[in-house]
């Protein structure tokens, strides 16, 4: 991008730093706001037949588990009856339920590995593929280059990664490359909202000119490198080239900043991975995700509530087994206890819908341009079912879903998941997208009757 | 000598199973794929305590890096560990920081010529051959010089001497040649050619120290002393004696589970005041046990496995009710009957129990897939798990053998719950207990199942440690547990003859844990390499 060059240029001109870098003039462009999506998890199912008391278009009546969301039931798109459809991955690149569920955003194959799969003696690794957070970030990035970060990537708990808590992929197609989430709240603020805190221009001036002169290096170290190693080796090294641009291009952001955009206060440091703060971390990330888009830094954001299998005991609303345990069981006493854990974290992820309605923008909110999806990998835990699925569209969007409605899409033409990963596209503003992911999943074009 | 002849070895026979080496007949060198490392985050920051000397700046740099993706239970996958660009912000952030604070007082001791510098450019030369060359563990090409002096100028130009410098060390430490191992082909090489001397004395430093060589080993290296199975043999004694060598324990560690423990979470309405730090604790625990037996001891595996003793400080003494400790130092302590070995201690048992009880089932399935190198299935998809109302006036192993009795479900459990329910009198918290938390009473005999080796009745927990370390499956599944940790990767039937090399090293010598290393270091995959076109 000839931009960029320029940028360089101005870099290397020596006195004055001119950093009135012509590039950043479109984010001002604060008239028309830009759309942004989130997709927000939750583990192991819920219980399906509990979700609704009355399934009816706009008269629908929310079982109590789903009961949080009733505050938002015009702002929302209930879809229920989606299906993974999983069963239609090839023979031998399917990962178990949980596995291949938790990377239900990349419908794609699973290469191999070593992780178990359940009820077969044989291994698995990663999906092949790019997730949607991933991919659409991507896609904002080609038509918007000012956006510095492609999309984020969040989860509550665990300091360590694997097959049942990374949902998000990189990709190509054909590789697998899970992506570590970001996991500690201050760490992540600190990460893209570091320059929001220096009053110094001096230093940061400083800063940029070392930074810029070690990216020149190191591109050109990887450049010479990347011919010289295997094909295998060669991805990874793109990935990281490609990562050195997205570094490249968070260097100088935030400098003109849009209105809304400011520093947050995130209190003082605590261990994240203390499970017993699990809520605070979670609105920790909320309040940062509203304002990451606040200051348009990215567009897409995948935030997890846990790892998919998650065997968080919910102490705090007096639960003593783990989540995931309690899922393997059928009987009503357990089935209580997973509407219970699931109307908890439903609670707390209607917390990130407040969070964006906090933000003004263009004489309205964050939320009035938000895409917020609600989901799981399975869609009930004791029989690890994939394809009754629910998912919730949550937005103050008024001019692309129709909202404040339920559709049972069991029976409809088009009803898998990764016709809904199409709809988000579209939703994006990405309406050539007639597929995502690996073929036989999908129906071809995005869900009928959302708009 | 292990010089290639020029010539490519014949093709393999029909290819081995992962498990069944012994009987291969080896003779040219079938090295199997070795993908380009990237620094681990443990090795990452050993490298960057052995360039400053200054191990607290390293563990913190390193503990800001976001947690690569584990396989096979190790962080090390020399496949998956790339560069995100999380990852790659982390880097750099973290090499900044470390270049201001080793800049902040006195240059003198890192870079001499800086103190009072006649030519600043000559200075930076002599530096970025010193300091970048450690950081590339190799003698830098003219261009890499010329690069460095080039960001240098810019930097001095704009700033000042200090800043330059600066600007050397920053870039050095998230340089891609930093934070790869490129073992880089030449079209003349044959299919299989041996590992270049800096390459191997990088593959030598950065397993046996999970860091750079020293000054010692990229000497050998230059002067053609890396050349032979006895030179890499030699230097690999001598590393065994550098206190370096005891990073090795993050081998143990991570074959354990101890860096697992970020969620040891434990309902302390049931386990009252047990200490805060505990995971910590055991961590210690077993890493002070490992080192004295693997190196100030017999080294023998059977002694990880069977050892009588333990160490303690005393508030761990304490906790596990045993008494000889008193103060803050840990010292060697006599067991209880009912106890042996490192796979018994409060770490290794309890890293997967749940937060109010132990967890039968994964006991079990940890011996099975860290002990005996067996893939056990997880649950079925799709079928009905119901276990029925638990009864509360039975004990969890009398709960799970009513689950076995649903076929779909018998299969598996039937090698998890028997002889997980061995250990049973072990609690969630490591301590020693004949009741469970419901206080019903236990028993702790069972039969090992389901190995090839040490099926049968035992007694209770400590004869099934007994008879695990005279298993010859345990003995392999050890030494291809190390095998996993060293290539970064899975087995594969074209590694047979260099796992077999290594196992009979280890078998030779009474299993002990350092032939094995020894036997690592001089077989075929870590000597060789399948280049390029044969990958």
């Amino acid at each position: 991008m000839s931009l960029r060059i320029s940028r360089r240029n101005v870099l290397r001109g020596a006195a004055g730093f001119t950093l009135a870098l012509p590039w950043l003039e479109s984010f001002a462009q604060a008239a028309t706001p830009p759309r942004r999506i989130v997709f927000c998890f939750t583990a192991n199912g819920d219980q399906i037949s509990r979700r609704m008391i009355k399934k009816s278009e706009t008269g629908f009546v929310f079982d109590d588990m789903l009961s949080p969301f009733e505050p938002w039931r015009d702002e929302l798109l209930v879809l229920d009856g989606l299906n993974k459809f999983h069963n239609k991955l090839p023979e031998g690149q399917q990962a178990d339920a949980h596995e291949q569920g938790g990377s239900a955003l990349a419908p794609w194959p699973s290469g191999s590995g070593s992780f178990p799969i359940g009820g077969t003696d044989e291994t698995i690794g990663y999906v092949m593929g790019p997730s949607a957070d991933h991919a659409i970030g991507e896609r904002v990035q080609a038509e918007n280059p000012s956006v510095p970060y492609r999309h984020l990537v969040y989860r509550v708990g665990d300091n360590f990664n694997n097959i049942w808590n990374q949902h998000s992929h990189a990709g190509p197609v054909g590789t697998q490359a899970p992506i570590p989430p970001e996991t500690s709240p201050f760490k992540a603020y600190q990460r893209i909202f570091g320059n929001l805190n220096t009053g110094q221009q001096d230093l940061l001036k400083k800063k940029l000119l070392m930074r810029q002169t070690s990216l020149d290096l190191m591109k050109d170290e990887l450049s010479a490198l990347k011919s010289r190693v295997s094909a295998a080796d060669r991805l990874r090294l793109e990935q990281h080239e490609e990562s050195l641009r997205e570094v490249e291009r968070g260097l100088t952001s935030l400098q003109n900043t849009l209105p809304a955009c400011a520093p947050l206060d995130l209190g003082s440091s605590f261990n994240v991975y203390d499970s017993s703060r699990y809520k605070e971390v979670g609105f920790l990330f909320f309040k940062m995700i509203a304002m990451a888009f606040a200051c348009d830094l990215t567009r897409s954001v995948q935030f997890n509530w846990s790892g998919n299998t998650s065997d968080r005991v919910y102490s705090d609303i007096g639960m003593t087994e783990g989540h995931h345990t309690i899922s393997h069981n059928s009987d009503e006493d357990s089935f209580a206890k997973i509407r219970a854990i699931k109307k908890n974290l439903f609670q707390l992820s209607t917390q990130l819908h407040t969070e964006l309605k906090a933000i003004p923008e263009a004489g309205g909110t964050v939320w009035d341009n938000t895409l917020v999806v609600h989901w799981s990998e399975l869609s009930q835990g004791d029989t690890h079912a994939r394809n009754d699925d629910l998912v919730i569209f949550a937005s103050g969007s008024k001019n692309y879903f129709r909202l404040g409605r339920y559709l049972n899409l069991k029976n409809a033409a088009k009803h898998s998941f990764s016709d809904m990963l199409v709809s988000c596209f579209h939703y994006m503003g990405f309406t050539d997208v007639t597929t995502f992911g690996y073929e036989a999943l999908a129906s071809g074009g995005p869900l009928d009757g959302l708009t | 000598m292990f010089q290639p002849t020029g010539e490519d070895p014949a093709p393999p026979g029909p290819p081995p199973t992962a498990g069944d080496f012994e009987a291969l007949e080896c003779e040219a060198p079938t090295p199997g794929i070795a993908p380009m490392r990237r620094l681990s985050h443990v090795e990452y920051r050993y490298v960057i305590e052995d360039l400053f000397g200054d191990p607290t700046l390293a563990a913190s740099a390193a503990a800001n890096l976001v947690a690569d993706p584990i396989s096979l239970g190790f962080s090390n996958s020399a496949t998956l560990l790339d560069v995100k660009p999380v990852l790659a912000q982390q880097y750099m952030e973290a090499a900044e920081t470390i270049a201001e604070t080793v800049t902040a007082s006195d240059l003198s001791n890192l870079i001499p010529c800086a103190a009072a510098p006649t030519d600043e450019e000559a200075c930076a030369t002599s530096f970025i051959r010193s300091f970048v060359t450690r950081a590339y563990r190799r003698p830098l090409e003219q261009t890499e010089v010329d690069a460095y002096l080039s960001g240098f100028r810019t930097l001095r130009d704009a700033y000042d001497f200090k800043t330059g410098l600066q600007w050397i060390i920053s870039t050095a430490l998230q340089a891609p040649q930093f934070l790869y191992r490129p073992e880089i082909d030449q079209p003349s090489d044959p299919a299989v050619r041996a590992v270049r001397p800096y390459e191997l004395a990088s593959r030598l430093s950065f397993f046996l120290w999970h860091s750079l060589p020293d000054e010692a080993l990229l000497t050998a290296a230059a002067e053609n002393r890396l050349n032979t199975r006895e030179d890499v043999e030699r230097e690999a004694k001598r590393m065994l004696t550098d206190p370096r060598a005891q990073r090795l324990l993050n081998f143990f560690d991570e074959w354990l589970d101890l860096d697992k423990f970020g969620s040891y979470t434990r309902d302390p309405e049931i386990y009252a005041s047990i200490p805060e730090d505990l995971p910590a604790l055991f961590r210690q625990e077993t890493d002070t046990f490992v080192k004295s037996v693997v190196f100030d001891g017999d080294g023998r595996l059977e002694t990880l496995l069977t050892a009588d003793y333990t160490y303690a400080n005393d508030r761990l003494a304490a906790h596990y009710g045993l008494s000889g400790a008193t103060s803050n130092e840990w010292i060697k302590i006599a067991l209880p009957p009912g106890r042996r070995g490192l796979w018994m201690q409060g770490g290794p048992l309890t890293a997967h129990d749940k937060a109010t009880r132990t967890s039968i089932v994964k006991r079990g399935l940890r011996l099975r897939t860290a002990l005996l190198c067996q893939n056990i299935p997880a649950p079925p998809n799709n079928v009905n798990l119901n276990l029925g109302p638990v009864d509360q006036t039975a004990t969890q192993s009398e709960r799970l053998a009513q689950h076995r009795t649903n076929p779909s479900c018998a299969g598996c459990h039937s090698l998890l719950d028997p002889v997980g329910q061995i250990f049973e009198n072990v609690d969630a918290v490591g301590r020693l207990r004949t009741e469970d938390e419901a206080g019903h009473l236990l028993s702790f005999a069972g039969e090992l199942t389901g190995t090839t080796d040490a099926n049968g009745p035992v007694s209770g927990p400590e004869e099934l440690m007994l008879k695990l370390a005279q298993s010859d499956q345990v003995h392999k599944c050890f030494a291809t547990q190390m095998f996993r940790y060293v290539a970064g990767r899975e087995e594969t039937p074209v590694d047979g003859c260099s796992r077999k090399q290594a196992f009979e090293r280890f078998k030779g010598a009474g299993f002990d844990v350092r032939e094995l290393v020894l036997g690592v270091v001089t077989s075929d995959d870590f000597l060789f390499r399948a280049t390029e076109a044969a990958q």
